[in-house]
């Protein structure tokens, strides 16, 4: 699994690479918390890459957006989720909850 | 019939993936049961390792895969505690996203994606699981 942050101007993308599952999570957590604390906020999960993503990998993501919606300071777009990973994402109700773009021009653009 | 054992730890996930992966795909199955497949097999491995073990490298995970004409056959075997299902609660996927409750993500991932998913347990033995899906 690797991570790429890339600095736009109004906002992070974070790029993925490989699987996010109960054994790549707690580095995945890791790095967007210390982007958060950094006042790194506004955030893009670009997902183009990933392989897999498990119920601790959604759940990751479900919290990071709570956490940012209750200090109203920002907020997680995905991008790019591979069709089968969205179809688990939306077996788990959350696809009506988290924010999807298309693309990652697209998701750039809603901060 | 292919049989691996791997150990108990969320390394081993990747590897269990790939075996898994492997063997629905020579099933013949479309690469979306191939996914849903992956997916309940994993989830089931990090229950095995966050619960019936308690944690990481306590013991291992071991994996039997059997083909018929209708199905493919997961078995896992672990030697840890008695996993009680019925003791996760039921994952909360109405109510609003701030106030809703995580938990019980993976078994709802498991019996949703899969056909048939029985837990067993004996005192010699440990738990089993087994996860059918069935071919279309």
């Amino acid at each position: 699994m690797e991570i790429i942050i890339t600095e736009e101007q109004n906002c992070d993308v974070i790029k993925i690479i490989g699987r996010i599952d109960s054994y790549t999570t707690p580095n995945i957590k890791g790095s967007i918390q210390n982007l958060i604390n950094n006042g790194h906020t506004n955030l893009v999960m670009e997902l183009s890459s990933v392989k897999y993503l498990s119920s601790s990998g959604i759940l990751m993501f479900v919290n990071f957006h709570k956490q940012l919606l209750k200090n109203k300071n920002g907020k997680l777009v995905f991008s790019n989720v591979p069709e089968l990973i969205y179809s688990n994402i939306k077996l788990a109700g959350f696809d009506k909850l988290l924010q999807f773009a298309e693309d990652t021009a697209a998701a750039i653009d809603c901060f | 019939m292919p049989k691996k054992t791997f150990p108990g730890n969320f390394r081993s996930l990747a590897l269990i993936s790939e075996f898994i992966v492997t063997q629905a795909q020579q099933a013949g199955f479309e690469p979306k049961d191939v996914y849903a497949i992956q997916t309940a097999v994993d989830e089931a491995c990090s229950n095995i390792i966050d619960h019936a073990y308690g944690g990481e490298d306590l013991g291992n995970i071991a994996i039997k895969v059997k083909e018929t004409d209708s199905a493919l056959q997961i078995i896992l075997r672990d030697k840890g505690k008695e996993f009680n299902p019925d003791d996760v609660p039921k994952p909360d996927i109405e109510s609003p996203l701030e106030i809703r409750k995580e938990r019980g993500l993976g078994i709802f991932f498991m019996r949703k994606l899969m056909d048939q998913v029985i837990f067993e347990f004996s005192k010699e033995k440990g738990n089993k699981l087994t996860l059918i899906k069935n071919k279309r």
